[in-house]
């Protein structure tokens, strides 16, 4: 045992005493002191930040904000194995979207893709509803039997035009609605898949690429025309053109033939040779201009033969417009003497000439007549009068006949749209206007041949009274300010049915101070008309021939721009260098591949994600959330209103 | 000249100062340059030419010569008005008799700064007097606005001034027996230097409102810019406005007294930057040469 003997009172308070002395003498510690008064102008470090103090919140708005928590937590979370629900026929749908672009050619032909997905049709028919699709366009088929789905894809065939699977099934998914099982009979073609975000879709249906590419793929090889340039100047009598010939995917010797047709008909054809080591050639074509007879609407149709065999024959056709077709202009206008200076239509002959027509000039038009064959559709005739010599030397009333000609019920020619272009130009600033009013007055107004000078033509004396005249009779202003007619450039006239747009201008087309008309400016303006006529190519719309990469999206607005049925483009359009490239995607990138001897239950489907929606979970949340604002809220004024009440 | 620290200086070695200002000057009337200028064939009054500058003061021989367009122009000087300020409140009697830097052997550990700034203030008093200008010469006792000053009519009244100070040791009741009490106000200067270790407070508005340019010399001693002498286990202290003491090996190591001493200066620069002025941080170790660059640079 030991022993405990208990300190006295005394003692313990001795100790702590002498234990406070000795702790008083260690903070009391006498420092050495000296004045040192800069350090007036120092300041205390302090701590910046507040110190982080602990409040114990609002016990039931602290449940409400750990319930909106939780509810986010189970919201963010997502369900990490996939439910199957029973296969149900009448419930169940399942779209077939079947690519058809040109580089599907290269894989399958037309018979070998129909039982493809005939094939597939048969392995899924009675299990659920089928529709299908195609790249064509956005219609949907609700088709019932193997057979059809057989015929209608030999119906469609391969389109010319590049697909963009992305865009195109976005139509067509906004038609068809949910989808429970999608299948995509593609290839594996890079500019097909591009863009396209099918995991997304997958969130809420089974995708399956039914994949139709060919083992050898890779050691095939497609050649085919990349680029046609037309290299001639506007004067040249001779069309060139630079072709590029381009071999995509295994490379190999080859060669073969280029043709050009034109009209279906063959105007020249050049051989070509490119090497295994080369992936272009550049080939160059050249035939006389009188070759091609025709305006710019027309086509050149270039053909590749080859010695070779070929992935993809369809990009073997590539078309362009004909550029340097040499339009002819008949101007009919009397010289006034031997120098150019006084020819009234010299500027604007050379300006036609730059602009790639071939101006033909006719002095007096009733020497010329029985060559001179005016009118034709989208044709002009430059009628330059009112100088003196008379109406039958510019405006002869053969016109007049042929109009009234073409007018007459009987006539063949009635029921053409594109009628010709009669441009009506006063020789001179001061001409005699009468003249040119019976010209118009032939041209447009009357009714039998032969009538003379009409009454309304014969107070026609000046330009104002000409500009009055035109705008009585239906003209329309062109150029000019709308309010002030008198200020019109020239008027444009026509009568329904009628052969001739008569474009009749108010001063003379050349160059002159007194009109503000320069010759800098001169070419621009005449170029200017003649494209807003039709007769001469728009830069933008007639650069070059449709080469369409997305038919969805961009064949609406080709065929507004182009002015070319959906048809012609459809067929005669040239196939999309992205198709043509061989170029395909990993088989990992894809969905995953069908087969029809897979592992997949077909009497189960996964479950619509729709299960799932967040919606429910976002409205019971807000529903939580204002809860909580409205609790915290009713507190925070009972207690203010209490510490009001005591106060 | 050089050589002289603001410890050494005598209002005799402003002789060396204004003889330079002569040197650069076509007129002995003053050292304020007017704003109205002429043209000058003086290659020595020459400068580039500015977008702005008028063209008739372009040499146009030197441009033929040269293919450079070169300013000569002059101008007048006039009679300048000084207004010296010098602080003599206690925070400028340091560092004191009780302070001992390493037993002693501190070569200006004797010198405080109320000695320097008066060997100064004595000593610009002068220059402006010898190159004709006017001078009034305040000082601030114990207030926060200058409430005396010397009558400081030639420079032979300044060097007596000094001689009669500096025979007392700087003794602070010396120099505020030498003073005549007069209020500050209604004083229009030219150019105004303020003397102070600016401890006791930055320069007073009146003052700024009284000079067209207001200069600041910081004065502070060399113990107070660098505090390397400082004892670790000293306690360092100043009485006013409250008590605040620091251990000296709290100031070196835990204070940042460098950075705070920066950032004091910057914010003095500021205030005379604000008025369009200008500030020089100076102590007893400084010389008078750095002092005389910086005004000359200034005034020219």
């Amino acid at each position: 045992m030991t022993d405990f003997t208990i300190l006295p009172p005394s003692f313990v308070v001795v100790s702590l005493g002498l234990f406070g002395v000795v702790l008083w003498l260690f903070v009391r510690r006498r420092y050495k002191r000296m004045w040192f008064p800069i350090v007036r102008v120092l300041t205390h470090s302090r701590q910046k930040l507040p110190r982080l103090t602990f409040r114990q919140p609002p016990l039931v708005s602290f449940l409400c904000y750990l319930m909106a928590g939780l509810a986010f937590v189970v919201f963010t979370l997502r369900p990490k194995i996939k439910l199957f629900t029973p296969f149900e026929p009448n419930q169940t749908r399942v779209h077939i979207f079947v690519d058809m672009s040109p580089s599907m050619s290269a894989n399958v032909t037309i018979f070998q893709l129909k039982q493809r997905v005939a094939d597939l049709w048969k392995a899924l028919q009675g299990s659920a509803r089928i529709t299908m699709s195609t790249t064509h366009g956005d219609a949907i088929y609700d088709l019932t039997s193997a057979e059809q789905v057989g015929a209608l894809l030999q119906g469609l065939d391969f389109h010319r035009a590049g697909a963009r699977l992305g865009s195109t099934l976005k139509g067509h998914l906004a038609q068809t609605g949910e989808l429970d099982r999608l299948f995509i009979v593609s290839d594996r073609d890079q500019h097909s898949w591009s863009g396209f975000q099918w995991e997304f879709l997958s969130q809420d249906s089974e995708i399956f690429h039914v994949d139709v590419e060919v083992p050898d793929f890779s050691r095939r090889t497609n050649i085919f025309i990349s680029s046609a340039y037309y290299t001639s100047p506007p004067q040249s009598l001779t069309m060139d053109w630079e072709v590029e010939i381009t071999q995509a995917g295994m490379p190999q010797d080859a060669n073969g033939t280029l043709k050009v047709l034109f009209k279906g008909a063959p105007i020249t054809s050049v051989p070509w040779h490119l090497t295994k080591a080369r992936s272009r050639t550049v080939v160059n074509v050249a035939w006389p201009v009188t070759k091609t007879p025709a305006n710019q609407a027309d086509q050149l149709l270039w053909q590749l033969d080859l010695a070779q065999p070929d992935a993809i024959v369809l990009d073997n056709e590539f078309r362009t417009r004909l550029f340097g077709a040499k339009s002819d202009i008949n101007i009919v206008a009397a010289p006034s003497g031997e120098q150019f200076l006084d020819d009234p239509v010299y500027q604007l002959t050379m300006t036609l000439g730059v602009l790639g027509f071939s101006p033909h000039r006719i002095d007096d038009a009733t020497l010329t007549k029985n060559r001179w064959a005016p009118g034709g559709a989208n044709r002009l005739d430059i009628l330059v009068g009112g100088t003196g010599v008379g109406i039958e030397r510019f405006c002869p009333i053969s016109l007049e006949t042929e109009r009234l000609a073409a007018k007459s019920p009987d006539s063949v020619n009635r029921t053409r749209t594109k009628r010709s272009k009669v441009w009506l130009i006063p020789g001179m600033l001061d001409v005699d206007f009468q003249e040119l009013c019976v010209c118009y007055h032939r041209l447009i107004l009357s009714e039998t041949v032969g009538q003379g000078v009409p009454d309304y033509c014969s107070d026609v004396h000046g330009r104002n009274h000409w500009v009055s005249f035109l705008k009585s009779v239906g003209a329309k202003q062109v150029g000019g300010d709308v309010s002030d007619t008198t200020g019109a450039l020239a008027m444009v006239g026509s009568d329904s049915g009628g052969a001739y747009e008569v474009l009749a201008f108010t001063v003379p087309l050349r160059p002159a101070l007194q009109i503000g008309l320069t010759h800098g400016h001169f070419p621009t303006m005449v170029k200017e008309l003649l494209k807003w006529q039709g007769l001469l190519a728009d830069d933008k719309a007639f650069n070059g021939w449709p080469r369409i990469d997305d038919l969805t999206r961009e064949l609406p607005s080709m065929v507004t721009q182009q002015g070319m049925p959906t048809s012609q483009i459809l067929s005669q359009g040239n196939i999309p260098i992205g198709e043509s490239m061989m170029s395909t995607i990993p088989p990992a990138s894809l969905p995953p591949r069908w087969s029809q001897a897979g592992e997949i239950n077909p009497k189960q489907i996964a479950a619509r994600q729709d299960q799932s929606d967040p919606l429910p979970w976002v409205r019971n949340l807000a529903g939580i959330l204002m809860a909580a604002m409205l609790i915290e809220f009713v507190l925070r004024a009972y207690h203010t209103f209490r510490s009001g009440a005591h106060r | 000249m050089d050589a002289t620290t603001l410890a050494t200086l005598d209002p005799r070695d402003a002789r060396d100062f204004i003889f330079k200002l002569y040197k650069n000057s076509p007129r002995f009337s003053g050292s304020l340059r007017s704003p109205l200028r002429q043209p000058s064939r003086s290659p020595e009054s020459s400068r580039q030419y500015r977008p702005g500058d008028p063209v008739n003061l372009i040499d146009w021989r030197a441009f033929a010569r040269t293919d450079e367009l070169i300013i000569r122009q002059q101008q007048n000087q006039a009679a300048n008005h000084l207004l010296l300020v010098l602080d003599c409140r206690s925070s400028m009697i340091w560092p004191s008799s009780e302070v001992k830097v390493d037993g002693g052997a501190h070569p200006h550990s004797q010198c405080s700064k109320l000695e320097a700034a008066v060997r100064l203030y004595f000593t610009l008093a002068t220059a402006a007097l010898m190159s004709g200008d006017q001078v009034s010469a305040w000082v601030i006792a114990e207030e926060a606005l200058p409430n005396a000053v010397f009558t400081l009519r030639n420079i032979n009244e300044c060097r007596t001034f000094f001689d009669h100070i500096q025979g007392y040791h700087f003794d602070r009741s010396r120099i505020l027996d030498l003073v005549h009490p007069q209020t500050f106000d209604s004083v229009r200067c030219d150019i105004g230097i303020w003397l102070s270790d600016f401890i006791n407070g930055p320069a007073c508005d009146p003052f700024f409102r009284s000079v067209r340019r207001p200069l600041g010399i910081h004065l502070l001693s060399s113990l107070e810019t660098d505090i390397t002498w400082l004892q670790p286990m000293t306690s360092y202290f100043d009485p006013i406005p409250e008590m605040t003491e620091y251990l000296g090996i709290e100031l070196q190591e835990t204070m940042s007294y460098a950075a705070q001493l920066a950032a004091w200066q910057n914010r003095l620069r500021q205030q005379f930057e604000r008025h369009d002025g200008h500030y020089l941080l100076c102590t007893e170790m400084s010389s008078f040469k750095q002092i005389t660059d910086w005004l000359q640079g200034l005034l020219v």
